[in-house]
């Protein structure tokens, strides 16, 4: 499935003094989505615009190419949401709550259904206790069984990873994958798990100050922003070496185990300014192979050029 | 709405109507049984003895569906399926008007009961209309359930108004309770006679059932009831209708039009 999943055109909302997204325009158009950024950043604030929760000041939004200001309706049916805290009603079960929630999205086999959702993410045995007994684990669970019993286009998460522990994080990134790959939803999820959005996201963006920041591939973030560091291996060591460190195209550089480990500027044609210097010198370039940073280093980097 | 209503009968509504069969059974009667006028003696008891019963528990089940459920985040929730803000804000006050409804409305029931098994000398609240004169029985029942509706109704429409615009549960029930006890101070102080009672828990519904009998006795051919002038006391039943209505619909506004869930 293509398209946009969502577009903000100079979006902007206060709160009283406080600006929670400024002037924003960005196009998330990735298969699994990631926002990311510190707290008050404006990743919530931005999840409930799209929702139609939170009204913006002024701005447009579209959802799957829909105006949500005009055509909420439309896009609540096309979506399923695990908000941030949600409050579920305690004097349900789990199987009672997905059954009305079922009803509210049209299914005709309710119960049928929130029996498939209960199984899927891994609550098939607790779906007749009440929603109060459930622990935080089994709640977060159960918000995103009803996240994706109306079988959306799309799936909004907000911190979907909360209150899990590992296995149940590995299990909700394999549901995403799952239901990404095989069905064909797309997702946009808020973390601050960054491991999560690495290992899942084709999109990502950095939100800080009511911005976006950064965004794109996790990749192209990475070498964008992480500092560029290559491992060469080359003919002849200590020629190179020498010539590496005269030439002034590395910003550091080591020797480790017969390699050289050098970073360099955003600006330089790493690859052909390494066979120019080795040809120089009648030496022989082996491998050069990048060495990537992490999704970490590209978060902090764009939090502090802010 | 069955939603809702599941919901509020989470809530501990046995307990609440025991609270309301003890609170009427307690010796508190205003008139005797020996007054002549029946309406004013069946009207009057009851009211005072329930008014303030009926405003806590409109101010707790319309403060918890709305106020609650907004600071505990059930409303984002409810919000994100496909219905509309309108759908969601008028299940929830059909719901808490027909539980409050069947809460008071057992209490009634209760009462009755006991007022048939027991010695008819206790002085309860629905002793004499239990025992009233055939023919008017019935129909003071009637007037006492409409009055009950339209305070129900009013005390719910500004309930509802106070949980959405503060957005806090407990902060609309205390502003719900100070409103309520003023006015019934200041109706109680300055003026207990209609018009000036106008949406006081305690005169107002009384003015309602004298209102409505006055009408009653009126067109059967009873003869006169003199129970007060019919234009205000007309004023004091549609002021509840009204003044309700107006507050629904700005309670429905702040929902629908400005309120912001974060």
């Amino acid at each position: 499935m293509n398209g946009r999943v969502v577009e903000f055109e100079g979006v902007t909302k206060r709160f009283g003094r406080v600006v929670a997204l400024d002037d924003l325009s960005v196009v998330i158009d990735g298969k699994v989505n990631g926002l990311i950024g510190p707290n008050g950043a404006g990743k919530t604030t931005f999840l409930n615009v799209v929702l139609g929760l939170t009204r913006p000041n002024c701005g447009r939004v579209n959802v799957l190419g829909l105006d949500v200001s005009r055509e909420l309706s439309k896009v609540k049916q096309r979506i399923g949401v695990l908000p941030e805290d949600p409050g579920f009603p305690g004097s349900f079960s789990g199987e009672q709550f997905l059954v009305r929630v079922a009803r509210l999205r049209g299914f005709l086999n309710p119960h049928d259904r929130a029996s498939e959702v209960l199984g899927v993410v891994g609550l098939g045995e607790a779906g007749d206790k009440s929603i109060r007994t459930y622990s935080s684990g089994m709640y977060q669970r159960l918000g995103l069984a009803q996240a994706i019993l109306g079988e959306p286009e799309l799936i909004i998460l907000d911190e979907p990873a909360a209150n899990l522990d590992p296995m149940g994080r590995m299990d909700v990134l394999r549901i995403i994958d799952s239901y990404s790959k095989n069905r064909g939803i797309r997702f946009l999820l808020s973390t601050h798990i960054l491991y999560d959005v690495e290992q899942v996201c084709d999109w990502v963006g950095v939100m800080h100050s009511g911005k976006v920041q950064a965004f794109g591939s996790v990749n192209e973030l990475v070498s964008k922003y992480s500092q560029r560091t290559f491992s060469i291996a080359v003919s002849d060591l200590k020629a190179f070496s020498v010539a590496l460190s005269e030439s002034g195209l590395a910003e550091s550089w080591d020797v480790k185990n017969d390699r050289i480990l050098a970073s360099f500027g955003g600006e330089v044609d790493v690859y052909g300014e390494l066979v120019n210097l080795a040809g120089k010198i009648g030496a022989k370039i082996i491998e050069v192979r990048p060495l990537w940073g992490s999704l970490d280093e590209v978060f902090r980097r764009v939090l502090n050029s802010d | 709405m069955a939603w809702e209503l599941q919901e509020s009968w989470a809530f501990p509504i046995l307990e609440l109507i025991l609270a309301v069969t003890i609170i009427q059974v307690l010796p508190f009667f205003m008139l005797s049984r020996g007054d002549a006028d029946i309406i004013s003696s069946v009207s009057m008891p009851f009211w005072k003895s329930m008014a303030f019963v009926f405003a806590i528990s409109a101010a707790v089940i319309s403060g918890r569906s709305y106020g609650e459920s907004i600071e505990k985040r059930k409303m984002v929730v409810l919000l994100e399926y496909p219905v509309s803000r309108f759908q969601v804000f008028i299940s929830k006050f059909l719901a808490n008007l027909l539980s409050m409804l069947c809460v008071f409305g057992s209490a009634l029931l209760v009462e009755g009961i006991l007022a048939w098994m027991f010695e008819p000398t206790v002085t309860w609240s629905f002793y004499q209309v239990w025992f009233a004169d055939y023919s008017i029985a019935p129909a003071i029942w009637g007037f006492m359930f409409v009055s009950m509706f339209l305070v129900v109704f009013f005390a719910s429409s500004l309930m509802s108004f106070l949980a959405l615009a503060t957005k806090r549960f407990g902060l609309s029930v205390l502003i719900f309770l100070v409103y309520i006890f003023g006015l019934e101070y200041w109706t109680e102080t300055l003026s207990n006679k209609v018009p000036e009672a106008y949406l006081s828990l305690v005169q107002g519904p009384i003015g309602i059932v004298n209102y409505l009998s006055q009408e009653y006795f009126r067109v059967m051919g009873l003869g006169k009831a003199n129970l007060g002038t019919a234009w205000p006391l007309f004023l004091t039943a549609f002021s509840y209708l009204l003044v309700g209505g107006i507050v629904l619909l700005c309670a429905s506004m702040v929902l629908m039009r400005r309120m912001d869930l974060d």
